[in-house]
């Protein structure tokens, strides 16, 4: 089983999410999965579909910005775009930790039920403190947010389907909104659950959500 | 009928623009929120964005909405 990982690195924000996908790549090659990682530069369309279209993934893991109907690479460029050469996707378990591209590009791969999309249908916001940027790994404040979204490709890696992989991290994001938001004398953990609880509400599973890696 | 739209806004825009500021006036000031391609931004960024409504300050208002919704859900 082969997966294919973008990870664009440019800005704190890419900086943040690609390498908190560091855990879920070290996840995947400890339980044998080959991991195809377009790192930086590598995060590039050109890239991106000779990979997949050689390499012939399961599991498609992409971190960047987006858009309604794109997902990013390195440096903003589009990595997939819907019309364009969304296609790349179909057939695949994709899931995308970019902003809004849950809201047309993602319904637009799933429409054939041989595809499956998770992702969010608006902004993922998430909050970070500034003495981390260097080493986003260690932010404490960033944690929630990563652990809720790798917790979707952990589920997926361990052969639970799209829908369940889903429920496992809206449960993390749950235990998480509720831990901060009983911590009322600290302001950061109430605006914290209320970003997490904003990511939440935004994610998205499309397509066919048994889709797994048993198929 | 405008009465009862009227009724059920309990909190205008402006209402919830003074508790988004009053909120992240608040938060330490290490704080930085990334709100995707639009960039992130440091507490008193965000601050200002609420205070001129521009989109990242519309969007944190519009994330505070949706928190008082939640109160209707179920969490658990």
């Amino acid at each position: 089983m082969k997966i294919i990982v973008t990870l664009p690195h440019y800005d704190p924000a890419t900086q943040y999410i690609s390498n908190w996908a560091k855990n879920v790549v070290d996840f995947a090659i400890n339980r044998g999965i080959d991991v195809i990682n377009l790192v930086g530069d590598k995060a590039n369309r050109k890239d991106f579909e000779g990979r997949v279209d050689k390499v012939k993934p399961r599991i498609v893991f992409l971190n960047g910005y987006g858009d309604d109907d794109c997902v990013l690479g390195q440096d903003n460029l589009i990595l997939v775009k819907k019309g364009d050469n969304h296609t790349v996707l179909q057939g695949k378990i994709t899931y995308a930790l970019a902003c809004s591209s849950g809201a047309e590009l993602g319904p637009e791969v799933a429409k054939n039920n041989d595809s499956a999309y998770i992702g969010y249908d608006d902004e993922f916001c998430f909050a970070g403190n500034s003495k981390y940027l260097s080493h986003p790994i260690d932010d404490p404040r960033a944690k929630p947010f990563m652990e809720s979204s790798n917790q979707i490709m952990c589920s997926l890696l361990k052969g639970n389907n799209c829908q369940e992989a889903c429920e496992k991290s809206r449960k993390i994001f749950k235990e998480y909104i509720n831990r901060l938001s009983s911590s009322a004398a600290d302001p950061d953990s109430l605006q914290d659950a209320q970003l997490l609880w904003w990511d939440m509400k935004h994610q998205v599973c499309l397509g066919n959500k048994r889709s797994s890696i048993k198929d | 009928m405008a009465e009862t739209l009227n009724q059920e806004k309990l909190l205008s825009d402006e209402d919830i623009r003074r508790l988004v500021v009053a909120r992240l006036k608040v938060l330490s000031p290490d704080t930085i929120i990334s709100f995707g391609s639009d960039g992130s931004f440091s507490r008193d960024e965000l601050v200002e964005k609420v205070q001129q409504k521009d989109e990242i300050g519309e969007k944190m208002a519009e994330i505070q909405m949706e928190w008082l919704r939640s109160f209707n859900e179920e969490l658990v």
